[in-house]
């Protein structure tokens, strides 16, 4: 593998803090539902994801979007094992979100705050596969699960948005 | 396919104030940079604001404990009675070296009462630039809760330490305020300029929330509710734009005392038919003379993802709807963005 210099590495961070810098730190959001702890989790992940840059840079890494995508799950899910977010109440955080909906839009607001009220087996996979466009093959990977049980989740979570969601708001998801 | 296009603009638009910003790189570089340093130092750049909970019950039991043998101790001493001076009866600890003839003895109790506070906490420190803020800026755009903060300690001149408090707004619109604060005291040191925490330097029209509303609402601004209008130019804009107040013409009004106004105009050039009216009311801090004035854009077809042209302005007073003046405009972009005689 043919050594970068630092220049090139930190240009290559940037472009993808750049690219993918908003949706991971929103996916972060709405699975950790404290925006405190997305914001940690999201630098996290390009820290983390600056280690393997060179990787990146060599073409080993074929499809980053996904690379990139489960290297913030896994430390969304890292966040949820520590022992401080395991004794906070983080039940009312994503109403204190700074949201920002377009008037008339409510309609959003409801469907990220159903979103972010699945059990988090279901939420990562709607977050992967809806949100973040990865195939269910890409999202059972990045699970570490296979894929028929990653389409089970996401039947899993339809159902259950269509509890939370009211016939109109799921009309435009399902 | 529906549905993660629907689930995709549903987060992005319920959650656009967050973004990963300049502050989130910088930290992520800074925390790689040091990653690459000789020393292999492995801090991250931005303190966990969150401690571990078995660490921070440590802490608390290492507070905790010396402090309540402290308070024991104190209340102990507190009850002995204390001879400040011949002939005098006796003194609280707490009084005593408010006395002064107090005798030596007092001296020990003095120093048992708590240390003055050192350091400015984070919510002390934010608090004095809340206060700051409030003092210094336009409240009347803005509130406190609509920028994101954050503090660094810095170090001035003479080398005492200070905190720095950078106020962000959270609509990505580049307003900002910083106050440098005493470190110890809290006292304000300096603050930016105060026009700039309120009044964005330009539109960011690449800022992807921007773009947004333009995509949701449509490519012209005039065209959507007055409400938009104005909730826009709010975050964007430094407020030249606002709603009607009561005793003000509404917009309804304004479309049809306009649609009248350009009446004739649009006789002269032979446009008969259905005109279409689509009114921007202007508050007092857009124009020079401190008056709210509607322009309203009037067209003999609709607005839609092109200018119909021509565009028949009529500007009129808000408070009273004297109509000041009916113009014929024929270049599109003047029609899009009215001159009004305005200050900024």
């Amino acid at each position: 593998m043919p050594a970068y210099t630092e220049e090139a590495r930190e240009a290559e961070l940037v472009r993808l803090m750049e690219q993918y810098g908003d949706c991971v730190k929103r996916m972060c959001c709405v699975y950790l539902r404290d925006l405190s702890a997305a914001e940690d989790a999201a630098q996290e992940t390009f820290i983390k994801a600056y280690g393997h840059i060179d990787q990146l840079l060599g073409g080993e890494i074929r499809s980053e979007r996904p690379w990139l995508m489960r290297i913030a799950i896994n430390t969304c899910k890292d966040t949820l094992r520590s022992s401080w977010m395991r004794h906070i109440d983080r039940r009312k955080a994503i109403e204190e979100l700074p949201l920002c909906v377009y008037p008339g839009h409510e309609d959003s607001l409801a469907i990220t705050q159903a979103i972010a009220a699945l059990p988090v087996k279901l939420k990562e996979i709607v977050l992967l596969h809806y949100y973040q466009g990865l195939s269910l093959k890409a999202c059972a990977q990045a699970l570490h699960i296979s894929a028929a049980t990653a389409t089970r989740r996401l039947q899993q979570a339809q159902a259950k948005l269509r509890k939370l969601l009211s016939d109109e708001t799921l009309s435009d998801i399902s | 396919m529906k549905s993660n296009t629907r689930c995709r603009e549903a987060i992005d638009e319920s959650l656009s104030a967050v973004r990963f910003n300049a502050r989130d790189m910088r930290s992520v570089l800074s925390a790689v940079r040091e990653q690459e340093a000789p020393q292999q130092v492995t801090v991250r750049a931005r303190g966990h604001r969150r401690l571990d909970f078995v660490f921070s019950m440590a802490l608390v039991a290492m507070v905790a404990i010396p402090v309540c043998l402290f308070a024991l101790n104190a209340q102990k001493v507190k009850t002995t009675p204390v001879t400040v001076a011949p002939g005098t009866v006796t003194a609280a600890p707490s009084q005593a070296p408010s006395v002064p003839t107090a005798a030596p003895t007092a001296a020990p109790l003095a120093t048992m009462q708590p240390e003055p506070a050192g350091m400015l906490s984070e919510a002390e420190a934010i608090a004095a630039a809340r206060a700051c803020f409030e003092a210094e800026c336009d409240t009347s755009v803005f509130s406190f809760d609509e920028y994101t903060v954050s503090l660094s300690e810095t170090t001035e001149e003479d080398g005492s330490p200070s905190l720095c408090v950078l106020m962000e707004s959270i609509y990505d619109n580049g307003c900002a305020f910083t106050v440098v604060l005493d470190a110890q005291s809290s006292d304000v040191l300096r603050f930016s300029t105060p026009r700039l925490a309120t009044v964005p330097a330009y539109l960011n029209g690449e800022s992807a929330e921007v773009q947004a509303w333009y995509d949701k609402l449509g490519p012209y601004a005039f065209t959507w509710s007055q409400e938009n209008q104005a909730e826009f130019s709010r975050r964007y804009e430094g407020a030249a734009l606002r709603t009607a107040r009561s005793g003000e013409l509404s917009a309804a009004d304004a479309q049809s005392a306009a649609l009248s106004a350009a009446g004739d105009t649009f006789a002269q050039l032979g446009e008969t038919g259905t005109h279409y009216a689509y009114p921007t009311l202007y508050a007092e801090r857009a124009s020079a003379d401190g008056v709210a004035r509607y322009v309203v854009r009037c067209y003999a077809q609709p607005v839609t993802q092109t200018l119909p042209s021509p565009c028949v302005l009529v500007t009129l007073r808000a408070g009273d709807g004297t109509v000041e003046s009916v113009q014929l405009v024929e270049d599109e972009a003047q029609a899009a963005q009215p001159a009004l005689n305005a200050e900024e």
